[in-house]
């Protein structure tokens, strides 16, 4: 995973840099923890991603020299179509709403939410 | 007339009276050994001596041999045939609840001071209808949970039909043999519609009397008999002093009299036709498979029901419905903002609400088509509609055979496409029902509100139909496709050159079958000859009456071909 790695790892350093300039000529408590906590996450994913680099070594993907039959193989399973996410980003969308709007519109948008997280889980059991 | 052939085919017990053996005692016959009569073994333990005997028992009495070939009848088994059910125990539960209510509703409305334990109220001027209902809710043991369970039942009642009817319609249930009994569940419908309404004007509350002035206007607005009819069903001037004990004798007797009486048909029909059943291996259209009636589906609906009353109970219970204390007693001078009539007379609100103001001065009369056209003729025309369907798709597509086998929506398109055009129709009055509740919570502006519903009522059918044909087809093409090359796997593997591929797994043969199974039926063809040459008129009448008919015969191929001409093969 050391490329991913890597990218996650210059965008921490782009927002490190921002984040310097942002808090030294413009400090403001927004932005300036917004532009920290980007920092954090894509610091974070970079980490993580090093140490499945290190746990599991060098891929083709990996290394210059690696030619293209090398990864011929089984990649993962990815579902081939499914109706959950959809349905999940409706019930995110009425429960922001419902932050504005009412504690009526946030649960419909919750009970949303949870069946289709609930099918997102259940949808491969038999896999 | 023929009537249905089809087997049942879940094992049935071949029909049999007991023989009339000469000995009418079952004997002590355990030492013997069975004889070679005709009769069958005699019984050997003292249990199943006691079940012969009472079985013949009644057997001399009623008809209970025949009863016996229903005890393994077929009832196919698909949870969308449960849909009828939960109106009927519905109804069941408004049935038990509201014979308990009439034991403590008193229908008057001469006017008393209210003295029950409800304070805010205490001294006021009430009808007896409403004093009788605050004393249910707050005095009677029980009565405020059996009032809303009442009410609960009522709401999930006429959404059990809606909803029973969708499932009709869009797997074509309504299609011969069974037109009668879509006329007779329409009629129920809108028996239940009727039912509820006169069930919470009965109270006569501040809400529910809002919507008896409604009815008034509507009556008032029918040209040339309107005065007279608002005075018949009012015994005079509106509100007058009869209204209430007339809409308690409908509520009690007239209406639940018709209701019973129909819902007995619609299931002596269901019985005698047999239910539909889903396509699939083994099932054609002159069988019909599923589970015997004793014990699974009997299990089955008797769990149902259990399920239905708790739910309702459970509901009655926690959740508040109707508290007519808040509203207070009807007054004819007042109305409260928040008033929309039960959900299911919403749409009639709604299509009341966005009428724009239309009328006409002639002779002398005013002709309210703003009162009129909103809530006399569009439900005149929607039911008509709704009875009338299952004889114009006949008329329009040619199709007169028998159909046993439920249709898959995606299968007709049109068919699918107009009900869902229908049902979009129906939720833009509903949703315009609730316009000044929609503007307060959403701080939008209520002429805007207005004026974006009456675009939406025209527009959004048109849409919404448009949009589910099209869907409706692709997913035929897309259940195609999956037969022609099989299920998607998911199980992603990257090839020697470097690229993605997934394998494709082939569907069950049974799978198959089903989606195979059926082919769309083809439009009409043009009757052989053009519509109106034949004009050597042996009179003009004749002549004409040629060329209409002939009209009528392009109309219909134009029809059909709308209906059936987009196909995936």
């Amino acid at each position: 995973m050391k490329v991913e790695a890597l990218l996650f790892a210059g965008t921490a350093a782009f927002f490190a840099v921002v984040t310097t300039v942002y808090a030294t000529f413009h400090p403001e408590p927004a932005g300036t923890s917004a532009l920290l906590v980007s920092f954090l996450m894509s610091a974070l994913i970079s980490f993580f991603l090093w140490v499945q680099h290190r746990r599991h070594g060098d891929r083709p993907q990996d290394r210059g020299d690696a030619a293209v039959r090398e990864g011929a193989g089984p990649l993962a399973f990815f579902s081939p179509r499914s109706s959950f996410p959809v349905f999940t980003a409706v019930g995110t969308a009425l429960a922001g709403l419902g932050v504005i709007y009412g504690l009526w519109l946030f649960l419909i948008g919750l009970g949303l939410i949870a069946s289709g997280v609930a099918g997102f889980v259940f949808q491969h059991n038999d896999r | 007339m023929m009537m249905p052939r089809r087997r049942t085919r879940s094992g049935g017990m071949p029909e049999q009276r007991p023989e009339q053996a000469p000995q009418r005692t079952p004997e002590r016959t355990s030492e013997r050994t069975s004889e070679r009569t005709s009769e069958p073994a005699p019984e050997r333990t003292r249990a199943g001596r006691a079940a012969r005997g009472s079985f013949e028992y009644l057997d001399d009495r009623l008809p209970a041999a025949e009863g016996g070939s229903l005890l393994r009848k077929a009832f196919p088994d698909h949870w969308s045939f449960l849909l009828g059910e939960l109106a009927l125990y519905s109804l069941i539960l408004l049935l038990l609840t509201g014979t308990f209510l009439t034991f403590f509703f008193h229908p008057g409305e001469n006017e008393i001071r209210y003295d029950g334990s409800y304070l805010p109220l205490k001294g006021v001027l009430v009808t007896e209808a409403y004093a009788s209902t605050l004393d249910i809710s707050f005095d009677v043991r029980g009565g405020l949970l059996i009032r809303q369970i009442h009410h609960w039942a009522a709401l999930v009642f006429v959404t059990a039909i809606g909803v029973h009817m969708l499932r009709v319609f869009f797997t074509g249930a309504f299609r011969k043999p069974r037109e009668v009994n879509w006329v007779v569940g329409v009629t129920l419908f809108v028996l239940s519609v009727a039912e509820g309404f006169c069930g919470y004007s009965l109270p006569d509350d501040l809400l529910s009397g809002t919507g008896l002035r409604v009815v008034q206007s509507m009556l008032l607005s029918i040209p040339v008999a309107g005065t007279y009819l608002s005075f018949f069903l009012f015994g005079g001037e509106y509100p007058g002093e009869e209204i209430i004990p007339r809409l308690y004798v409908t509520h009690i007797l007239l209406i639940p009299g018709l209701l019973v009486a129909l819902v007995v048909l619609h299931l002596i029909l269901v019985v005698y036709l047999k239910h539909t059943h889903w396509g699939g291996p083994g099932r054609t259209e002159k069988n019909a498979v599923g589970q015997p009636m004793v014990p699974q589906f009997a299990a089955k609906s008797a769990g149902l029901s259990m399920m239905v009353f708790g739910i309702l109970t459970v509901l009655g219970g926690i959740v508040q419905i109707n508290p007519v204390w808040n509203y207070g007693p009807y007054r004819t001078d007042q109305v409260s903002t928040g008033a929309q009539p039960d959900w299911y007379v919403g749409f009639l609100e709604g299509a009341l609400r966005i009428m724009p103001p239309f009328e006409t001065q002639l002779w002398g009369h005013t002709f309210m088509w703003n009162i009129l056209i909103p809530t006399v003729i569009l439900p005149g025309l929607l039911f008509l509609g709704l009875y009338l369907y299952p004889f114009l798709e006949k008329w329009v597509t040619g199709d007169s055979a028998e159909h046993h086998v439920c249709d898959r929506p995606r299968e007709r398109p049109v068919r699918t496409a107009l009900g869902v055009g229908g049902i979009t129709f129906y939720a833009v009055l509903l949703l315009a029902g609730g316009n000044d509740i929609i503007a307060y919570g959403f701080g939008v502006s209520l002429n805007g509100l207005t004026w974006l519903f009456r675009v939406l009522l025209v527009l959004g059918p048109v849409a919404a139909f448009m949009v589910t044909k099209r869907l409706c087809l692709a997913l035929r093409a897309h259940d195609l496709e999956r037969v022609h090359e099989g299920e998607e796997t998911g199980e992603v593997h990257q090839t020697v050159e470097g690229g993605l591929g997934e394998p494709r797994r082939p569907l069950s043969q049974r799978e198959r079958y089903t989606l195979l199974m059926r082919q769309a039926p083809r439009p009409l063809e043009p009757a052989r000859g053009n519509g109106t040459e034949d004009d050597e008129g042996d009179s003009g009448g004749d002549g004409r009456g040629r060329r209409v008919a002939a009209r009528r015969e392009q109309l219909r191929v134009t029809l059909s071909r709308w209906y059936y001409q987009d196909r995936i093969d």
